[in-house]
């Protein structure tokens, strides 16, 4: 298509040659890049046999529980899941997180869900999924979500994975 | 030609923020679920029966129940005992007991005066049938009956039992 439109450039040109200067214009952008520097951790816990309960992490690493589960001081401790975002200064970017994440256990088959799953931006300074990348092209975030313990929820390590996504806007 | 141009353009414009305007990373989320720890005061700690002159002294109660006074302190015949925790949990993991890192007040029954239990210890923890036994003792600071007058003091403390 393209090869045509300028075949009939060419030949008005025979006609009456005319020059006209125009702006052309590109515009480069910095990826957006993004990187995890620690995993979600909701730390030790205990669940009453016949009450279940929450884990709430806060954006910012406060633990709380609710009904049937006891926090534990045990290592490991609760970390938030941490990320460094770079790209064009000044720039605003939205973040995407999952609805729902499930860990699991290997050795029984059990599982949990998290959710409510919250992020807060260094430059926002509150839960949100809007950052803005500094003069340098910076910014971090932290997760933090809720976590669905049953009653009598089988002992041992779980985990599972999750994306998370920066876009710009 | 300038339709052309102009459209070069919006094309280099839209294939540069499809490519490198978003980006994903992986990331994965751990806790971990242990037995619940429950953790009983089976006997209260009780130093007994003792008396003192005006310049007081210290009773000592050893985690295995012993006790010995120092100063002034004249111990009298009567029942006493160390504090006796039960604790059921995670028998894999060691366990480890955070006594109170300060002296710990006991208020005299009539006059609100206060006498102090500090240098808390505790013995090896004993596994019996699934549970653990902890004892605890520590050691009464008296003071002069001008400030510790004859009469029963109480006073509460607490104990941090964690499995590592």
């Amino acid at each position: 298509m393209a090869a045509i439109i300028m075949m009939a450039g060419f030949s008005t040109k025979v006609m009456a040659q005319a020059t006209e200067t125009t702006a052309a214009a590109a515009n480069i952008i910095t990826p957006i890049a993004i990187t995890e520097t620690s995993s979600l951790h909701f730390g030790t816990m205990a669940v009453l046999a016949g009450t279940g309960g929450t884990c709430v992490l806060s954006t910012q690493g406060v633990r709380t529980a609710t009904d049937g589960v006891n926090l534990s001081v045990q290592s490991p401790g609760a970390t938030n899941a941490a990320y460094n975002v770079s790209g064009a200064v000044n720039t605003t970017y939205a973040i995407t997180l999952p609805s729902t994440i499930t860990v699991n256990e290997s050795t029984s088959g059990s599982s949990m869900t998290i959710n409510s799953i919250l992020a807060r931006t260094a430059s926002a300074g509150a839960d949100g999924l809007t950052g803005t990348l500094s003069a340098d092209g910076t910014d971090s975030f932290t997760v933090g979500g809720t976590l669905n313990v049953t009653a009598g929820q089988s002992t041992g390590l779980y985990s599972g994975t999750f994306d998370v996504t920066v876009a710009y806007n | 030609m300038k339709t052309l141009r102009y459209s070069l353009t919006v094309i280099a414009l839209l294939t540069g923020i499809s490519s490198f305007g978003q980006v994903s990373v992986t990331g994965t989320a751990y806790t971990e679920i242990v037995p619940l720890v429950t953790a009983r005061e089976k006997v209260q700690m009780n130093l007994g029966r003792f008396s003192t002159d005006k310049n007081g002294g210290s009773l000592v109660l050893t985690p295995e129940g012993f006790r010995i006074a120092r100063g002034s302190v004249i111990l009298l015949n009567s029942f006493a005992s160390q504090a006796v925790f039960v604790i059921s949990g995670s028998s894999d993991n060691s366990l480890s007991v955070l006594l109170p890192s300060t002296p710990q007040p006991l208020i005299h029954n009539r006059t609100s005066n206060r006498i102090f239990l500090e240098n808390w210890t505790y013995d090896i923890p004993k596994t019996n049938d699934g549970k653990i036994q902890v004892n605890v003792g520590a050691t009464l600071e008296v003071g002069p009956e001008s400030i510790n007058p004859p009469g029963e003091y109480t006073g509460t403390y607490q104990v941090v039992f964690i499995f590592n």
